[in-house]
């Protein structure tokens, strides 16, 4: 090959990659168009609801990005974070000053209306000191009383055992006797509590119910010691030790409850009203027809929290900030928030979507009328900006897997927990000052 | 010693290809040697190719047998092929392996081009300073690339290229420590006297490099060219920091597609897709298989 | 080709048609390397650098609540961070069981492939394609063999009686983790049978004519022979070793792509625990001091290795042949 032609070959290949890079380069946009970037969930976020709302608003293009922490953290440190986030409030995340506040753009909404919000978006307010309060850093995409608890009375009254009461929320030691009974008459896991999801949220709302607090009012020590915090250790060891449903030692098949409780092999899972959405009849399912919502059990108050809350919120280094609130619009308000409420997956952010839930079962109409009751208390658990919970809800499981194992105490997993939280606060409230 | 004559020149052009006709005859001593030679020979197979059967079974299974455990597996009585169909479809298979095969190219292409240019450098020129700057090659080597991508993603993202393929076009042109390394060693070891006819008639370096070393350098290349594009197509990290959903690899979509709407893994699906995934380095490895195990001869470990 | 003969030809005045460039190699070398010498610039030691200056802030990634702190991350790395120790632990046990077995074992294959067999190149390409397939499938593959209700290895176990064990959780997912590595030592085995392909025969029969049995040939003739090679597949696989992040990362995924938080602990090794650091904790300039102890480490270690290697490593020819 001559040399005149081996420098054509290689300018044309260097010209094709060029423009085969720029063709596929999600650079620039033309002018009047605002590209938002979404980081969210594309099973929640689908293609059709981008299109739809690209259609609906001709000058804003959405990117959509697979939701990933890793890639989150990556491009806030790059300062290019999305332009709106699926995320769980917290104070943490507020503190910072990562989330842009969304008051101004609530006041002004024509499509959100605040009097219209359901008191579950309050877990993304912050004043500085307690959540529940303040300003408003995101909304939440729908909720759930995360521990009110699906039973399956079929299995029950085969096995002879009172199921849990409908109206009245049990103790959680009658929860963990009533599985043990279950557990005696030969099912091998009767009760499910999700653990693989984390038990930290758990851990904390038994803390509040006998009336103590999981930190401290500076909000920078762990108060776990504590009789209120050893007793709810206690419960968690011995639910692992009885083998009433799986934990994160055993975990369930498939990677949480839904496939055994809809084969009608656990009898009750406490995963909340959202689970709800699994019973739909199908051609095998059959546990519609006798399953119920139960109210959250309690230690002493009654309290049904929300530990979730999982919306979305705008970065506050975000350029996109107007166009932004707009998609968040349409996500909340909109055709997304309309099949969310009317799919029974769960209790819609908005009062005026709730009419929409699905009252085709008479499941589903007596959960609704429970979720309506635990709204009644719910509370917004305590949150320290200087820590975030994901750090020490990995080492409590660890600290409880030894425990359940037999290797120590109820009171040693508080102690190390509470040391461990300790040093995480510490180091949080030197970089926050 | 007539054999120490013969034997090739490692400066042989065709070093890079292990010559038949020097193997070793090794006849076994004895049948009980013979035995242990197969024997070993078999469970060795076993264990390597058992994952790919598996692999296989699992894509053609139902979700039954999954959870009736690996015995229900063998049951062939009802394969699932529909789990391909399914696999292929359920994400933008198609979509993404085309920007598999896209990255993969514009890097190994041109970090072929670039190593062999480096390596010709510190094979056949002379300069000062060379002796430290190859060195500094030999001891990039030995940095971790998985601790650089976090700091090498935020100046990415301040330069606007995340999200684009522009850091792969970057990375192929900036080389590869172990392609120079290895071009550097193949370019050593052709004689002298090429270049010096060259040189007498008054050719440049670059045309020395283009029209006499890169033609006989045709193994290394291919080798080069083969490890850097299987290297590109199995990546995770790097398309998972800075790719997005609709333009990133496969590599990621495998292993972050195929959910169910709780979030978790639909196994069958993940099993079918991980086969059509690496199938494509299956068969090119079956095609090119002398320029990979030549990798082994080029790279002159020797010294 | 020395300098002197360069000068001679470009003294006795020969017309060049191309460029100059055969009178300058010091500029052509530097010409040929610049993009390299950029790439390493701006690709490699600016985040070098980066990290460093980080190391000594408690940056977080992403607010601007942060300070000099000085060397305190070090510090805290040295006297009280038992988290990261144990996983530096984790790490030189993982690259010690890992590191030796390769070698050994990718050696064992090229002797047993060394032969004269049939289909010699399936049973070769049985043995290499798994170092080359892509690190999710093979992530993916072995999850399957190591799941708890339908994978091969409980189901061959439960034959024997043997319970169904969680192989991906504590405290098996670190012989896991070194299973799956050893999965690919097919690579190794190809390096040395080339390396095997060029040691004279004549040596060897020379041996064995003196009476020396198969062990006895192996220990005194091959392995010193190919011992430069050994060495080399040593050095590499040590970094590689002590550097994995992704198999852990992957082998863990329950839902969606694994979170260095949910590894297990006892896969969680120190790029593992580099990575939760920046990417859980938020705490960048402690991650980063980790990446900087870790750099040196690797230098201190090589440095080691190549000290060793003068005593043990036999090379044929002079490394400098040039």
């Amino acid at each position: 090959m001559s040399i005149r032609s081996r420098s054509v070959l290689a300018a044309g290949t260097l010209i094709a990659v060029a423009a085969a890079l720029t063709g596929c380069s999600s650079a620039g946009s033309p002018a009047g168009v605002t590209t938002v970037t979404v980081m969210y969930g594309s099973e929640e976020f689908a293609p059709e609801y981008v299109e739809e709302f690209e259609s609906e608003n001709p000058d804003i293009k959405i990117t959509m990005l697979e939701f990933d922490q890793t890639r989150l953290n990556a491009m806030l440190t790059a300062g290019d974070p999305p332009d709106l986030v699926r995320g769980l409030p917290s104070a943490n995340l507020f503190a910072r000053g990562l989330a842009a506040p969304l008051d101004s753009y609530l006041a002004s909404s024509t499509v959100i209306l605040e009097s219209d919000l359901e008191p579950a978006n309050d877990l993304w307010r912050w004043d500085g000191n307690t959540r529940g309060s303040g300003t408003l850093y995101g909304l939440v995409k729908d909720y759930s009383p995360d521990l009110t608890i699906w039973q399956n009375t079929a299995i029950f009254d085969a096995a002879g055992v009172a199921p849990f009461s409908t109206s009245e929320p049990s103790s959680w030691d009658e929860v963990l006797e009533t599985a043990e009974a279950l557990k005696a008459t030969g099912i091998e896991n009767p009760l499910g509590i999700q653990w693989q999801w984390g038990v930290s949220g758990l851990l904390q709302t038994m803390i509040e119910q006998q009336g103590g607090q999981l930190y401290d009012s500076s909000l920078t020590k762990a108060q776990l010691n504590t009789p209120e915090g050893i007793r709810a250790i206690q419960w968690l060891i011995d639910y692992g030790k009885t083998g009433a449903g799986p934990t994160s030692l055993n975990p369930p098949a498939t990677g949480d409850d839904t496939a055994s409780f809809v084969t009608e092999k656990l009898a009750a899972t406490m995963t909340g009203f959202w689970f709800g959405g699994n019973l739909a009849p199908g051609e095998d399912t059959t546990v519609g027809n006798t399953a119920q919502l139960v109210p959250a059990p309690t230690f002493g108050t009654r309290m049904s929290p929300i530990l979730g809350g999982v919306g979305a919120w705008i970065p506050e280094a975000s350029k996109n900030k107007d166009a932004a609130w707009r998609v968040m619009e349409y996500f909340m308000a909109g055709k997304p928030a309309v099949d969310r409420a009317s799919s029974g997956w769960g209790l819609p952010g908005l009062t005026s979507l709730w009419e929409l839930m699905p009252s085709a079962e008479p499941y589903q109409v007596q959960a609704k009328a429970v979720a309506l009751d635990e709204g009644e208390y719910l509370v917004t658990l305590q949150d320290s900006p200087y820590i975030n919970s994901n750090s020490w809800g990995s080492f409590l499981d660890k600290a409880l897997q030894e425990a359940i194992k037999g290797n120590i105490d109820a009171e040693q997993v508080a102690k190390s927990v509470e040391e461990e939280m300790n040093k995480l606060l510490a180091q949080g409230k030197d970089q926050l000052g | 010693m007539t054999q120490l004559a013969e034997r090739p020149s490692s400066r042989h052009p065709d070093a890079a290809i292990p010559l038949r006709s020097r193997r070793r005859d090794a006849r076994p001593r004895s049948d009980r040697t013979a035995a242990w030679v197969y024997i070993s020979i078999i469970l060795s197979i076993a264990v390597f190719g058992v994952p790919f059967l598996y692999v296989l079974l699992v894509a053609l299974s139902t979700p039954a047998q999954l959870s009736d455990g690996a015995f229900a597996l063998f049951n062939l009585s009802n394969l699932q092929w529909s789990n391909f169909y399914l696999a292929f479809t359920r994400i933008d298979f198609i979509g993404f392996a085309r920007t598999t095969l896209l990255l993969s190219l514009i890097f190994s292409v041109l970090t072929t081009a670039s190593s062999s240019l480096a390596g010709f450098a510190f094979a056949r020129l002379r300069a000062p300073g060379q002796r430290l700057l190859f060195n500094i090659v030999v001891a990039t080597m030995m940095i971790p690339a998985i601790a650089m991508l976090i700091p090498t993603y935020v100046i990415f993202a301040r330069l606007g290229l995340v999200g684009t393929y522009w850091p792969w076009v970057l990375w192929g042109l900036a080389g590869t420590p172990y392609l120079i390394f290895l071009f550097r060693q193949f370019f050593s070891t052709i004689p002298l006297e090429l270049e010096e006819a060259a040189i007498i008639d008054g050719a440049g370096w670059f045309r020395i490099y283009l029209l006499i070393f890169l033609p006989l350098a045709r193994p290394a290349l291919l080798t080069s060219f083969l490890l850097s594009f299987t290297w590109t197509w199995g990546d995770y990290l790097a398309p998972a920091l800075l790719l997005n959903a609709d333009n990133t690899t496969l590599s990621v979509a495998t292993a972050a597609g195929y959910l169910n709407p709780q979030g978790t893994g639909i196994v069958e699906l993940q099993a079918a897709g991980a086969v059509m995934f690496l199938l494509p380095v299956v068969v090119l490895f079956l095609f090119t298989q002398k320029y990979f195990i030549g990798s082994a001869v080029g790279s002159g470990v020797k010294g | 080709m020395t300098s002197s003969e360069m000068t001679s030809a470009a003294a006795a005045g020969v017309t060049t048609r191309g460029r100059g460039w055969r009178r300058y190699p010091a500029r052509t070398f530097y010409t040929f390397v610049s993009p390299w010498i950029l790439g390493f610039l701006l690709l490699t030691l600016v985040p070098i650098g980066f990290a460093l200056v980080v190391s000594f802030t408690n940056y977080d990634g992403a607010s601007s609540f942060w300070r000099f702190v000085g060397f305190r991350n070090y510090v805290e790395l040295f006297t009280s961070s038992p988290s990261v120790w144990q996983s530096l632990l984790r790490t030189l046990a993982y690259t010690i069981i890992v590191v030796p077995l390769s070698v050994a074992g990718g050696l064992f294959l090229a002797v047993l492939v060394n032969r004269r067999l049939r289909a010699r190149g399936v049973v070769r390409a049985i043995f290499f394609i798994p170092s080359v397939i892509p690190i999710v499938a093979t992530a993916i593959m072995w999850r399957l063999i190591f799941n708890r209700d339908a994978g091969l290895l409980n189901g061959v176990l439960s034959v024997f009686g043997v319970r169904e064990t969680i192989w991906l959780a504590d405290p098996y997912a670190f012989y896991a983790l070194i299973v799956v590595t050893l999965w690919g030592l097919g690579g190794g085995m190809v390096i040395s049978l080339a390396a095997l392909q060029d040691v004279p025969t004549e040596l060897e029969e020379a041996a064995r004519l003196d009476g020396a049995g198969t062990w006895q040939v192996m220990r005194a003739v091959v392995i010193p022979m190919i011992s430069p090679v050994l060495y080399f597949q040593m050095i590499t696989g040590i970094i590689a070793s002590l550097q994995v992040v992704v198999q852990p990362l992957l082998l863990a995924q329950t839902r969606t792509v694994a979170s260095s938080q949910e590894v297990p602990t006892s896969s969680t090794l120190y790029m593992v625990e580099v990575y939760n650091e920046f990417f859980f904790e938020s705490r960048f300039g402690f991650g980063s001091a980790m990446l900087w102890v870790f750099f040196i480490a690797i230098l201190a270690i090589t440095l080691i290795l190549q000290w060793l290697s003068r005593r043990f490593v036999f090379y044929q020819v002079d490394s400098d042949q040039k």
